[in-house]
């Protein structure tokens, strides 16, 4: 009996549990709290600030292996020519899949801006420096997204606003100029010893030295970018650039660090083994003999000499072209990229040899470079070769004298030689353009994105048409003029797309030039 | 007394609380075991009993109380003036009852199950009639079983007794005009006049599983006369769901349930499955309703689930929580399909709720066993269509390379090949087919199953083997369940519950494009040998390093099939505790408090082992390792008033009110070593790299809830319920949210005098609203740290979040007719729906330029609207053979009326380039686009210059189709002769798209049926013109079209298909036993022969089963290299001792 009673009470003890749970429940003051993540941040301490400038810097050079593929591998880097997917991929033929392109579109805009906006935001009254840096780096990536498309959503992006007008390449440019002004004047007057971010500045440590310099050299290459349309505004802005100090040595190139967790998506990409050698790379690095040729590429393994195949391979061509596992043929040299380096090589982000070239265009369209355009030649070449580890002078000084044309990739084609356009500076001003730019191609490896703009602009160089094209817009001689807007924008942004179609000029095609591609 | 107790805690809740948790698994099996001891004390046959001048009902009572012993009369009987004393120790109960019935005129007979019987001596002190008897259930399944607790009662009386476990009973009723009332759950009751029987009477209980149940669990398990219900609801007893023999039991609800859908994973054995009632209610949320076992919910979120948000390429099927219960512990199921039914249940079921009911354990003397074994076969129930003309290579030429089976006519000419070697260039036709192995459920139950009229206990065990047709893929299961039912005293009652499940998965096939053995297998050439290719991997004698064998360039989308199933390993461990504890005080006749906790606790630990050598592997390093760990606790408490009364004689109210509490955790914690320093050994410290991250999740919900339930001379029905939850989820200021509902039925044949033929018309209407809240965190912007860069990356968050959030609504109305003819031999349920969810949370798709990929918002008005009927027959019932025949069909049709102010067609997803899900006001859930031919305005395809279809690659442009079905049917015949039963259920779905990946790769590689004709000869797009309108008359080759229009751009209109489709879901042929081994020690055998999944009557998909599913999320509709369904059959032996 007692026993039975202690019992029952000691079960009836949870339903009492219940009942006084449920009565001690009433109240919901808990209820934000667990409604709160611990794993996220509810408010930004100021330590994460550089965080995110981190992030916009190394996603804004597509470092992700998948966003580096869908940008770079499957289809800019085989549209600069740098490039052969060996395995016959349509993006190759200047088919863009729109399922694919959505990616680097989506990481611009929910990602990289967002990102740099909040530094931007967050820096602005505060530190001037800092502030400075993120607008630099702002011109940066939005000016290859507007490279791509033209007319795209900028200055209302990132607001939250769910209609975005599209504003025009010319606005876009004219902010980039007036964000460069303001950013150049803070640094030129911040104390060189200071360091935003420190070392969460992936490209340059926080040295404001550096982004300056590379402020300016970024001037330059968007003043050369607007030289056919605007002449009077590229030159003043050029001249500005240079004055104010551009980049000149290696020391001052741009790469963004890469580690263990924030790779180098290249490299990643690299053992995919689908990254061919060009056949214009074949023809113009055979021809000049050109020491970056192993730098660049591997070997064939089937004959440890350098073959490239043509762009715009079709698959039923792959057969002829690519032997079994594409032993026949040079993939990326995966000594410096492969997947035992992408923690450790870094990415290319901009070269003083660029700026050289830059300013050798400019010195030929009679523009104050301060010296003459086969000064700039031979220094962008020197500092390309020095880059890429070629520093003995009596190489660089051959290389530089070499009147050999590029040669016959002696394919399955029998394709003739790419051009007939040799290293040595030609006394014609026409071929002398030509050689700046082939050579700011050779130089410009592997940044398919700026190789790809200045290919739109000045048609240089010459490179082998497409085997085919399949985009039914752009034939296989043509070189694609851009990337079409995303499919996703007509679903969701439609009103603001079909707007933009005015600012565009043409057709929403792949073959529709850009504002400042008059060529 | 409870009040007493209450005041004696000597701890506050909140500590006590603590203390639970703390000891949610132990104290529950502690409980179990105290209780044992308790029970057995009790089993003395001696009696202490000291009582003094107190009415003689008050000592049965006491008796009653505090003894094992129970009392069955009639209150007549028992004289309200009469006082008693006694004063006995260690007497005996028949001393103790003698000295109580001293001069009463009342008779005693004590039973061999401690039940005493009292009735009154006539004048000449004997029993007026004794009546023998045996009770046989006649059930569903043809068989005859003989079961205690078969309940026996004098019409009219509280006189009556229960069935020992051979099924007799004997009863002294008042005179032979008496009528005897006979009823068990399950069964129709049934009365029998006594009349002038000497002779033991045969009464044979009729199951009932297609009538009016007499009782039917409803929400928060409260049991109703079914004819009091104002909505819908579907009850099926346990063996039609244990005879199914699938280890996941919603497999048995398929084909039997009005209105149901479910697309199963076919991610092998025990896979997760979509169940849908009445249509999709959320766009991006969850459709799936609410499982609840013996009141403990149990959550079924599929873990590794790809919603609309996540891309096709597929995740792995972590199991949901409904595939985890053993088929045989479940007595029956009830479904509630509409909201208006679950009302009471709050949010969580506004898509309906499955309600699970366990068996308990029995009553009467001895130990009932029970065993059953089955062991099922599988088979893929379909294969893709492959060509067995063309063999590998590219352009009609043969490379030993190659991918495609562009290449020559396989006329068994000697070529080398991949493998080095000179070999019959053949067609492998059946290289598809030998790759999957015959796969095996093996199943084991053995049942234990004890007690008296106070004590009960079920135990049951349960053994899962089985093998997937996938190779290397296998799956263990152990099943414990211990139920514990006690009367602690005549007023209290405890039901304990513990549930034990361990599960064992081992490389469960990823379904979607992640299955990377299914791409390559679906894709490679036709004559590639399977003998060739099972050799997958070659070890470096020097290093013992692993290479793979692969006849092709290695991508990261295809390597040898083998290798994937051998060498990219998963394993998942589960183990799952469900506990219940639920105790119930009857403080009045009327008036009753039941308070319950119950806990769903489970962890996950996965890894998964990919060796160096897979080539989709993007880390660095010699192959990767990955751990996964994730544990879910849902704990739910709940305290339930009951008040029921009669308040005249014809009307009578039933009120429950409550409260309930309830939490849910997860957390998981993932590391990836990415990338392992020493090749192929799978630790974590060998990591290059060891990233750990961890997540989280948790809600609280706290509710009151109250029901009242109001009849009028027992036929006409009002009901009305009211419940307001707080939940977390929501902001402070919308975080209360009420919600009531409505109902009225009537029976119509009880209420007016009707034609006798009718036995059976009742007609029912019920009003719901029901709110909901969100998912956890989902208020305000949440950026996250990670890895990265030199110091870490910020990430911000992608998603606009509203911080005004209000609950969601869905109001659902519901009307029905339920009717019977002739004694019930004919009839049917038919019901009439229509439900709107209106301020929707969902996340959709906003322009990428706003800063953001999804935004969180209120919106929308879904409406669904549709029928369902079930048609029950018995065209035969005769003595030795019987026919019954029920029908269900359910019909939905689902619009979105209004959905945002400014997008008006949010997409859900980012495109796919096998098609997008898009939300379109003014459509149907479901609407998938896809690319598609460009055509000029006579529909006439548009080519380019050379032939190639021009394609339109703006998805908005083309409307598939919809995934969800017009309409589902499901019929059932069931023939029995004498000992032979054999039962068929067929099933149809009419209606719905699926736009299938897989044809569109076959195609592409040429290994599609679909890329023989005019292989040779090329062709001209038919119906196809110019783009300046002129004929077209070039001549495409196959390969350039197929590959053109399956891979490079590709069409997905060229790979939509139609989902009609009509199956034999299940046959099954059973033989009992029972009759001819009467009289041994085993008390009822059957042996039944099933299959499941038989074969299609018509498909209209091409080479695969349309109901496959890419996953349980909602993105359906979409296919890609899914693991075919497979086609069951196989054995099961049922034993009772």
């Amino acid at each position: 009996m007692k026993t039975s009673a202690k019992i029952n009470s000691c079960i009836l003890i949870i339903p009492a549990i219940v009942f006084v749970l449920v009565l001690n429940s009433g109240c919901t003051k808990n209820f934000e709290s667990i409604n709160t993540d611990p794993t996220t941040f509810s408010t930004l301490p100021a330590a994460t600030i550089p965080k995110a400038f981190a992030i916009s810097e190394w996603e804004g050079v597509y470092a992700d292996p998948g966003n580096y593929e869908v940008i770079h591998s499957l289809y800019i880097d085989l549209w600069s020519q740098y490039f052969v997917d060996g395995g016959g991929y349509a993006g190759d033929r200047y088919l863009i899949d729109p399922g694919l392109i959505i990616f680097s579109w989506n990481l611009t805009y929910t990602v990289n801006w967002p990102s740099l906006k909040l530094v931007i935001d967050e820096t602005e009254n505060t530190q001037p420096a800092a502030n400075a840096i993120a607008k630099i780096w702002k011109v940066y990536i939005f000016h290859q997204e507007s490279d791509f498309y033209g007319p795209i959503p900028y200055s209302q992006a990132g607001l939250g606003l769910l209609s975005i007008p599209y504003d025009s390449q010319e606005s876009i440019y004219d902010n980039f100029f007036s964000l460069l002004d303001s950013a150049t004047t803070v640094l030129s007057a911040t104390d060189p010893t200071e360091r935003p971010f420190g070392t969460d500045d992936l490209i340059y440590h926080g040295d404001v030295t550096k982004w300056l310099k590379f402020a300016n050299s970024l001037r330059l290459r968007l003043a050369m970018r607007i030289s056919a349309i605007d002449p009077t505004l590229a030159q003043q802005e050029a001249e500005k650039a240079v004055a104010s100090g551009v980049m000149t040595t290696n020391a001052d190139n741009a790469f963004c660090d890469v580690g263990p967790n924030s790779i180098n998506g290249l490299a990643a990409e690299a053992p995919w083994e689908n990254m061919r050698m060009s056949a214009s790379m074949e023809s113009y690095l055979k021809g000049y003999s050109d020491p970056r040729m192993s730098q660049y590429y591997s070997p064939a393994p089937d004959d440890g000499q350098f073959h490239g195949v043509r762009n715009g391979l079709p698959p039923d061509q792959v057969p002829l072209a690519v032997s079994p596992n594409g032993t026949n043929l040079s993939n990326i040299n995966s000594a410096r990229w492969s997947d035992t380096t992408q923690a450790i090589t870094p990415l290319n982000v901009m070269y003083s040899a660029e700026t050289d070239f830059l300013m050798a265009e400019g010195a030929l369209n009679g523009w104050n470079m301060g010296n003459t355009a086969s000064y700039f030649y031979n220094q962008g070449i020197t500092l390309s070769l020095q880059q890429w580890g070629i520093t003995d002078n009596t190489v660089i000084q051959n290389y530089l004298q070499n009147t050999s044309p590029p040669v016959a990739p002696n394919d399955y084609l029998n394709s003739p030689a790419v051009s007939n356009v040799p290293v040595k500076f030609a006394p014609d001003p026409a071929t002398e353009r030509q050689q700046i730019l082939t050579q700011k191609w050779l130089a410009l490896f592997p940044d398919g994105i700026e190789a790809w703009a200045e290919l739109r602009r000045t048609g240089f160089p010459i490179l082998y048409p497409l085997l085919q094209s399949d985009n039914p817009d752009v034939a296989a001689t043509d070189i694609i003029r851009r990337i079409t807007w995303v499919a996703y924008e007509y679903q969701t942004n439609g009103a603001a797309v079909q707007a933009a179609l005015t600012l565009l000029g043409g057709p929403d095609k792949a073959s529709t030039k850009v504002w400042w591609n008059t060529k | 007394m409870q009040k007493g107790l209450v005041c004696k805690l000597p701890l506050n809740g909140k500590a006590l609380l603590k203390c639970f948790i703390i000891m949610k698994l132990t104290t529950l099996l502690l409980i179990f075991t105290a209780f044992q001891a308790f029970s057995r004390g009790y089993s003395q046959d001696r009696i202490n009993i000291k009582l003094k001048d107190v009415q003689l009902k008050f000592a049965i009572t006491y008796i009653q109380q505090n003894t094992k012993y129970r009392f069955i009369y009639n209150d007549d009987l028992v004289p309200q003036n009469k006082s008693v004393s006694i004063d006995a120790k260690e007497a005996t109960i028949e001393e103790v009852l003698n000295i109580l019935f001293q001069s009463t005129g009342l008779l005693y007979h004590v039973m061999d199950n401690n039940l005493i019987v009292i009735s009154i001596k006539d004048e000449k002190g004997i029993q007026q009639a004794e009546v023998k008897g045996v009770v046989r259930l006649h059930n569903s399944d043809g068989t005859f079983s003989l079961r205690s607790g078969v309940s026996v009662i004098e019409k009219g009386t509280n006189n009556g007794t229960i069935t020992n476990d051979k099924g007799e009973f004997t009863l002294t009723v008042r005179d032979q005009s008496s009528v005897l009332q006979i009823s068990s759950v399950g069964f129709s009751t049934r009365e029998v006049a006594f009349g002038n029987n000497s002779v033991p009477l045969d009464i044979i209980l009729e199951a009932s599983a297609t009538e009016m149940q007499n009782v039917v669990v409803t929400a928060l398990g409260i049991t109703r006369q079914k004819k009091s219900l104002t909505y819908a609801t579907q009850t099926l007893p346990g063996t039609e769901i244990s005879d199914t023999r699938d280890l996941n039991l919603t497999s048995a609800l398929d084909g039997r349930v009005a209105g149901l859908t479910i697309n199963k994973t076919n991610a092998g054995p025990g896979s997760s499955s979509r169940i849908i009632f009445r249509g999709n209610r959320s766009i991006t949320g969850n459709n799936q309703p609410l499982v609840v076992v013996d009141g403990v919910r149990v959550d079924n979120t599929a873990n590794a689930f790809t919603d609309v948000t996540a891309n096709i390429a597929g995740t792995r099927d972590n199991g949901d929580g409904i595939s985890n219960i053993n088929p045989d512990d479940i007595e029956s199921i009830t479904v509630l399909t509409g909201a208006s039914a679950a009302a009471l249940y709050g949010s969580d079921a506004s898509n309906g709720a499955i309600l699970i009911t366990t068996k308990k354990g029995r009553t009467g003397s001895g130990v009932g066993i029970q065993f059953s074994s089955s062991a099922m076969f599988d088979n893929p129930m379909i294969l893709p269509n492959s060509q067995n003309v063309y063999g590998q290579g590219q352009g009609g030429v043969f490379i030993a390379n190659s991918l495609d089976s562009w290449g020559p006519k396989m006329q068994g000419q000697a070529l080398q090949d991949w493998t080095g070697k000179t070999q019959a260039f053949s067609p492998q036709p059946d290289n598809i087919k030998d790759f999957f192995q015959t796969g095996s459920e093996l199943i084991n139950t053995i049942a234990l199953s004890a007690g008296n009229e106070r004590s009960q206990t079920y135990f049951s065990y349960t053994n899962n083997y089985s093998t997937g047709i996938m190779p290397n893929n296998t799956y263990k299961r152990n099943n414990l369940n211990l139920r514990q039912t006690n009367q602690l005293t005549s007023k209290l009652s405890l039901d304990l519950k513990a549930n034990y499940i361990e599960e064992d998965i081992e490389n469960r096939p990823m379904a979607g494009a992640g299955n990377y053995a299914l791409a390559t297998l679906y894709s490679m050439p036709r004559s590639l040998r399977l003998s060739d290719i099972k050799n997958y991997e070659s070890i470096d004698p020097t290093d013992l390093s692993l290479s793979q064998n692969y006849w092709a360039t290695p991508t990261p989308n295809f390597q040898n099939p083998y290798w994937s199933a051998y060498r990219n390993l998963y394993d998942r461990t589960r183990n799952r505790f469900l506990g219940l504890v639920s105790l119930k005080y009857q403080i009045t006749p009327e008036l009753s408090i039941q308070g319950r906790s119950s806990l769903d606790y489970y962890s996950d630990y996965a890894q998964e082992m990919d060796y160096s050598g897979s080539y989709w592997i993007t880390f660095a390093g010699q192959g990767n390792y990955i751990i996964n760990k994730a544990s879910t606790d849902q704990f739910n408490n709940d305290i339930l008033v009951s008040y029921n009364k009669n308040l005249s004689d014809i009307f009578h109210l039933n009120i429950i009110a409550g409260a309930s509490l309830e939490q849910f955790n997860f957390q998981a914690t993932n590391s990836n070593d990415q990338g392992l320093t020493i090749a192929n050994f799978f630790t974590l410290s060998n990591g290059i790299a060891t990233l750990s991250t961890n997540s989280l999740s948790r809600t609280e919900k706290q509710s009151i809830y109250a029901d009242a339930n109001i009849s009028y001379k027992n036929y006409l029905f009002l009901e009305l319920t009211g419940r307001n939850d707080w939940n977390s989820t929501l902001p402070a200021n919308n975080a209360s949210y009420f919600f009531p509902s409505i109902g009225g039925s009537a029976i119509l044949n009880e209420a007016l005098s009707l034609p006798k033929s009718i036995s059976l018309l009742k007609v029912r209407a019920s009003y719901a609203l029901v709110g909901n809240g969100t998912g956890f965190n989902q208020l305000k912007s949440s950026p996250t740290f990670g890895p990265g860069g030199n110091g870490g990356f910020l990430f911000v968050d992608r998603v606009l979040h509203d911080a005004d959030l209000k609950p969601e609504q869905t109001k659902s109305f519901e009307a029905g007719l339920d009717f019977g003819f002739f004694n019930n031999r004919l009839g049917g349920v038919f019901t009439f729906y229509k439900t709107n969810t209106i301020n929707q949370i969902l996340q959709i798709g906003v322009p990428n330029p706003s800063g953001y990929a999804f935004r969180i918002i209120n919106a929308g008005n879904i409406q669904n609207e549709g029928v369902e009927i079930q048609l029950y027959g018995k065209p035969v019932v005769t003595k030795n053979f019987n026919w019954t025949i029920s029908f269900n069909f359910g019909l939905n049709r689902n619009k979105i009326i209004y959905l945002d102010s400014l997008q008006k067609s949010p997409p859900l997803s980012s495109p796919e380039t096998l098609g997008s899900i898009v939300a379109d006001e003014g459509k149907s859930y479901g609407d998938i686009y896809t690319t598609s031919f460009m055509r000029n305005s006579s529909g006439q395809i548009l080519v380019d210059t050379s032939g190639k279809p021009l394609v339109q690659t703006d998805q908005t442009k083309h409307l598939a189709g919809n995934s969800n079905p017009l309409w589902t049917a499901g019929m059932i015949n069931t023939f029995q002769y004498k000992n032979w039963t054999l039962s068929f259920l067929i099933d149809m779905r009419k209606g719905g798209v699926v736009v299938s990946g897989t044809q569109a790769l076959m195609a592409s590689k040429g290994t599609s049926e679909l890329t023989v004709a005019n292989r040779e000869t090329g062709f001209v797009v038919p119906n196809s013109v110019m783009q300046d309108g002129s004929k077209n008359t070039k001549v495409i080759s196959v390969e350039d079209y197929w590959r053109w229009i399956g891979s490079d751009n590709l069409v997905g209109e060229a790979f939509t298909y139609d989902a009609t489709n009509i199956r034999l879901r299940e046959a099954s042929i059973t033989y009992n036993f029972s009759k001819i081994i009467t009289g041994s020690f085993i008390k009822g055998a059957s042996l039944t022969a099933l299959g499941r999944n038989l074969f299609f009557f018509k498909n209209n998909a091409y080479g695969f089963d349309p109901e496959s599913a890419l996953s349980t999320g909602n993105n359906q509709g979409l296919e890609y290299t899914s693991v075919p369904s497979t086609r069951s059959y196989g054995l099961y032996l049922k034993l009772n001792f």
